[in-house]
């Protein structure tokens, strides 16, 4: 009796196995072909429902989900607003742009996209990392050349930005980005798609601030907004705050943040 | 063996399922991502 249930989640286990190297294989094997472009987007789809799903039932960022429908964000809109996009994968474009023409308010959209920076010229600062910048300048099969954005040498005023406050930011990220001059979230706010894609591959996470929408969060965050994101840093330094304020808690005591809800 | 799979096929074919959704979404890198993201440290974080 032992030996048959084990034999039969043993079954169990390794048609799980087999499942996993197909689903992977299977991955692979369209992320290489002509239908990698159809699986990016439904994977985005899938991604923004989950999103819709998490607002909805209050446990993501609420502003997320009504922010991405003001976003430029299809290929035939990036590539109409994109001058970069011109290049050898042009005869693409072209077709994608027949097969799906970009709707008239994206279009809209995408000449509203901030251009007071003049990024014709080479960018003042040119400190950094010269293998990440190397890497980040590579060129990828979509075409999209990648262009590296305009940074400044200090802060304004002297004072940065909290960029940890971007969902995706970390202090690793937030200093890799200060050394290539980018201190305030009005900078990555202006970012264009080829600054983004630069951006992705000098940090080496691809897609990385396309999914977590860096752009989008800093145009909150630089207008003062909140993008209802926080790190488990701020919940913990709140609760303190709270707890302190009631007078229960003493300063600097972290032994009643995790019991508190 | 072979009456195991006959009774539990179903089953089976649930974990094959679930199984080529867990290796879609592990080559996907997207997953990736989105795990680092919540594991990055915040300000307060040393």
């Amino acid at each position: 009796m032992i030996i048959h249930f084990l034999q039969i989640w043993l079954l169990v286990a390794v048609t799980f196995v087999c499942g996993c190297l197909i689903g992977a294989w299977l991955y692979s094997v369209i992320a290489e072909s002509r239908l990698a472009l159809a699986q990016g987007a439904v994977a985005d789809t899938i991604g923004d429902g989950l999103d819709r799903l998490k607002s909805i039932f209050g446990i993501g960022p609420s502003w997320r989900a009504e922010h991405l429908k003001s976003v430029p964000r299809s290929l035939p809109t990036i590539a109409a607003a994109e001058p970069s996009w011109a290049g050898r994968s042009q005869s693409r474009i072209d077709r994608v742009m027949r097969l799906s023409p970009p709707p008239a308010d994206e279009v809209v959209e995408a000449a509203r996209w901030p251009d007071d920076l003049d990024r014709t010229q080479e960018p003042a600062f040119t400190g950094g990392d010269p293998t990440r910048i190397e890497h980040a300048e590579t060129v990828s099969n979509d075409g999209i050349v990648p262009r590296r954005p305009p940074g400044i040498a200090a802060p304004r005023s002297g004072v940065p930005d909290n960029l940890t406050r971007i969902r995706g930011i970390g202090f690793r990220n937030e200093t890799a980005l200060n050394k290539i001059g980018i201190y305030h979230f009005s900078q990555i706010a202006a970012w264009t798609p080829a600054e983004v894609r630069w951006i992705g591959q000098y940090l080496a996470f691809p897609e990385r601030i396309e999914r977590d929408d860096w752009a989008g969060q800093a145009a909150v965050l630089a207008v003062g907004g909140d993008t209802g994101f926080e790190k488990a840093a701020d919940r913990r330094r709140r609760r303190r705050q709270a707890l302190h304020e009631g007078g229960s808690v003493e300063e600097g005591d972290d032994a009643g943040d995790d019991d508190e809800q | 063996m072979l009456y195991d799979v006959l009774v539990f096929w179903p089953f089976l074919l649930l974990a094959l399922v679930l199984g080529l959704l867990v290796g879609w979404w592990y080559q996907d890198p997207r997953s990736a991502d989105d795990l680092t993201a919540w594991l990055e440290p915040g300000p307060d974080d040393p």
